[in-house]
């Protein structure tokens, strides 16, 4: 028997499970381009090759299709969004710090950085 | 034991013209399964199928079940596929396995005498979204169904992730 090496781990999520869902159901790519009111199967072949992103009312589409969250179904675009926001937030937060502000103004600082932090601690919960 | 979520394997049933494939992510998880024909007057052709599984599920390792074919005709079809393979995985550093028919054969009928249509029912019990496909027991005097290749690339992902993360008493039979 041959000795079968351990391949380097992949981590990274695809991009989509749009193809994988639809495999299982067994539905071929026109029948879910109908169910979702499109005139060929085109656009979701590109939506399953991340072509192209669906629109947010057909992402919502396929989460009720599937019964699966649009997170789970689209989570490396989910994984992007979220590195970008997050590292968004903390340039966003460095800014805020570096602000002064009297009456009203510090209230409001001090309102939107404890959001700040409130937010990373639910995260981290 | 290995025990990681991601590790997309593709497995491939390289036949002559043609060759089935499932890709897995992990043990439990089929992404995509298919039959795809790559024999026409230009080589590239395996590479783009392939090219177009790579793309879209960025497999760690690519196991390859090679086909016993005993003609003159489809024996070095086979080898240049194989070849060609090799070199598309080298270009694009992933791993590729070789396994023979003979290995595979012994991992699954270990306890009891099996055959290929054992192992396949075997696979549509673990992954019922493949049942449908599961070929009829075919007479000696039949021809093997084009759908069986995914049934033996399936097997070569159940003969992997039984050496990685369960153990064998988990890929026996069911009852007929």
């Amino acid at each position: 028997m041959p000795q079968i090496p351990s391949p380097e781990v992949n981590q990274r999520h695809l991009d989509n499970y749009l193809r994988t869902h639809r495999r299982k159901a067994g539905l071929s790519l026109r029948e879910l381009g109908m169910l979702l009111a499109y005139a060929d199967e085109c656009a979701v072949s590109r939506h399953e090759r991340s072509k192209t992103q669906p629109p947010i009312l057909i992402a919502i589409a396929y989460e009720v299709i599937f019964r699966t969250p649009v997170a789970a179904l689209f989570p490396g675009m989910r994984e992007t969004v979220e590195l970008t926001i997050e590292q968004r937030l903390h340039r966003f937060e460095e800014e805020l710090r570096q602000r002064n502000g009297k009456g009203s103004r510090a209230l409001q600082l001090a309102q939107k950085l404890a959001w700040l932090n409130e937010r990373r601690n639910i995260k981290g919960a | 034991m290995l025990n990681l979520p991601f590790r997309r394997v593709l497995t491939l049933d390289l036949r002559s013209r043609k060759f089935g494939f499932v890709v897995f992510e992990g043990p439990h998880t089929l992404l995509d399964w298919g039959i795809r024909t790559h024999a026409d007057e230009k080589r590239s052709l395996l590479e783009r199928r392939l090219n177009n599984l790579q793309s879209m599920f960025a497999p760690s390792i690519i196991l390859v079940r090679k086909a016993v074919e005993r003609d003159r005709i489809s024996q070095p079809m086979i080898r240049l596929a194989i070849h060609n393979l090799k070199a598309f995985a080298k270009r694009t550093l992933i791993t590729v396995l070789l396994i023979d028919e003979s290995s595979l054969h012994g991992f699954f009928s270990k306890e009891a005498k099996i055959n290929k249509h054992d192992i396949a029912r075997m696979v549509a019990d673990r992954f019922p979204e493949l049942s449908w496909r599961l070929p009829p027991k075919r007479k000696p005097w039949q021809s093997e169904p084009a759908r069986q290749s995914i049934f033996d690339a399936a097997s070569l992902g159940l003969f992997y992730f039984a050496k990685h993360v369960e153990t064998p008493q988990d890929l026996k039979p069911a009852p007929s």
